[in-house]
């Protein structure tokens, strides 16, 4: 009999452990956000954010706390940041390829995201890298990213109507379209407005 | 209570009436360990052999996605190294053995379609020779000029190849059929935003692709990594003697040592546990 009662304190006792380590994971995750979401504001290229050192193995802690959208959606931001939309591509070397992983993580987000506000924002931000990639002198290649830039702006809107940035941001982009040449020769890009709507319609009328 | 107790009582079959079991304690205790323990072990091994088994099938499966059909996208740029030609015809070879459909696209800065989807891959054939591994020869081009080295090798556009490639898998009804990259991923500068944009619509389109890299520089393929994932990467069969026409399977040769062994060590646990954790058999006497 005494021997179940050893098995049985032995068993409560890596329990316990097991939960109080637990514990402490919990709060090095709820340290890790705070903190790093700081450092992010000052280091943004450090690879080291939101990974806490945790001590029980499988990702309990980060499991039990359901942050993975948090997580998935802190890194992609992260992503955007680096790809500085805004910076001159002519200046940064290896700006394009950096702009081209910061589509596959935002892309990768869309799909995969949980909240429907974040991927309306994640594709508001895919059409923002769509734009940044249209700055080149190939008036083709141009016109492709105007394009892409244009559907994610409509897709961002299809995921949030109220997203305010996505609206403005995919009028820009049709008057842009609607500046862009074509094959025939002048005249209103085909594409997004082919259909009719906001590629067609006066800025700032209706999307 | 009674009832169950009685149908255990027939389930365990004769048992020996005795009237204390302190002195089978320990004997007990010593099974129950032996259980456990036997139990963890057969338990790890079959996870074991299940995980060698089904790395095992994904290579049988080859290189691309789904096992049928699709597109082949070759890359014949000039940065392609006469060094990769094993690898190319490595690929070229277990498409082949494969026995399957596919379509080609050979592409460098531009793509064209050489076979439409759904031809047989023995059609892959002619091909081999222009990736034949041959010592350089002395002179100022050591290697076999091949119909694309003139005219068709300038830059690199992995997109142009991609694209190509679904458009006609498109235009054939299989706009979901999968597509294999042959490539050094040394496509131009300009190019990595399209690659980029190429592989989100076959993500979102739900499109299988694979890569086999070919050589590939270390930069290079840490940005496709980052592009089409670290899972999209497969490695052609290697061939234990290449040469030129050689039919014998793409996995002739490459016994299953492992998968053999933890099948060996699953039975000799089971063995184990029959021969020390059995129940104890008693005969049957007459009354």
């Amino acid at each position: 009999m005494s021997w179940r009662w050893l098995v049985a304190a032995v068993a409560a006792l890596a329990a316990g452990i097991c939960l109080v380590l637990l514990a402490v994971d919990v709060g090095r995750w709820n340290t890790a956000f705070a903190r790093d979401d700081v450092r992010f504001k000052v280091q943004p290229t450090r690879s080291d954010l939101w990974k806490p050192r945790t001590l029980v193995p499988f990702h309990a802690a980060k499991r039990l706390l359901g942050v993975d959208d948090d997580l998935f959606y802190r890194q992609t931001l992260r992503h955007f940041y680096l790809a500085q939309p805004r910076a001159n591509k002519y200046l940064h070397t290896n700006i394009d390829t950096i702009r081209s992983e910061a589509t596959v993580a935002l892309a990768e987000y869309i799909r995969e995201g949980t909240s429907q506000a974040r991927r309306s924002q994640a594709a508001n931000l895919l059409g923002i890298l769509g734009l940044a990639l249209a700055a080149t002198d190939d008036p083709g290649q141009r016109l492709r990213f105007l394009l892409f830039a244009s559907r994610e702006f409509r897709g961002a809107l299809t995921f949030d109507q109220s997203n305010e940035d996505a609206k403005f941001n995919l009028e820009l982009t049709l008057r842009l379209l609607k500046r862009q040449p074509t094959s025939t020769g002048g005249g209103a890009a085909h594409g997004p407005g082919r259909g009719g709507g906001a590629a067609l319609a006066k800025p700032g009328h209706g999307y | 209570m009674d009832t169950l107790r009685s149908f255990l009582t027939r389930l365990r079959g004769p048992t020996i009436p005795i009237a204390t079991t302190e002195v089978l304690a320990p004997a007990v205790r010593r099974t129950f360990l032996l259980r456990i323990a036997l139990g963890v072990l057969l338990i790890a091994l079959v996870v074991a052999a299940t995980a060698t088994g089904r790395s095992r099938a994904a290579a049988d499966r080859g290189l691309v996605p789904g096992g049928v059909g699709g597109m082949l996208v070759l890359d014949v740029s000039r940065s392609i190294k006469p060094e990769a030609n094993k690898t190319i015809t490595d690929a070229l070879q277990q498409l082949i053995d494969s026995h399957g459909r596919i379509g080609l696209v050979a592409f460098s800065d531009i793509a064209y379609e050489l076979l439409p989807p759904g031809s047989p891959t023995s059609e892959l054939q002619p091909l081999l020779r222009y990736f034949a591994a041959t010592p350089p020869k002395p002179g100022p081009d050591p290697f076999l000029p091949n119909p694309w080295s003139t005219n068709f090798s300038g830059g690199t556009q992995i997109s142009s190849g991609l694209a190509v490639a679904h458009a006609s898998l498109a235009r054939a009804g299989e706009p979901k059929g999968p597509i294999l990259l042959v490539s050094d991923l040394d496509t131009a500068p300009d190019d990595v935003p399209r690659v980029a944009l190429a592989f989100n619509q076959f993500r979102a389109e739900g499109v299988p692709f694979r890569i086999v890299a070919v050589a590939p520089r270390t930069d290079n393929l840490s940005l496709f990594k980052n592009l089409a994932g670290p899972g999209a990467f497969v490695h052609p069969v290697q061939r234990t003697s290449g040469g030129l026409g050689q039919t014998e399977g793409a996995q002739g040769g490459h016994t299953p040592w492992l998968l053999i062994a933890l099948a060996l060590c699953v039975l000799a646990a089971l063995a184990v546990n029959e021969h020390w954790n059995g129940r104890l058999p008693v005969p049957r006497t007459a009354p």
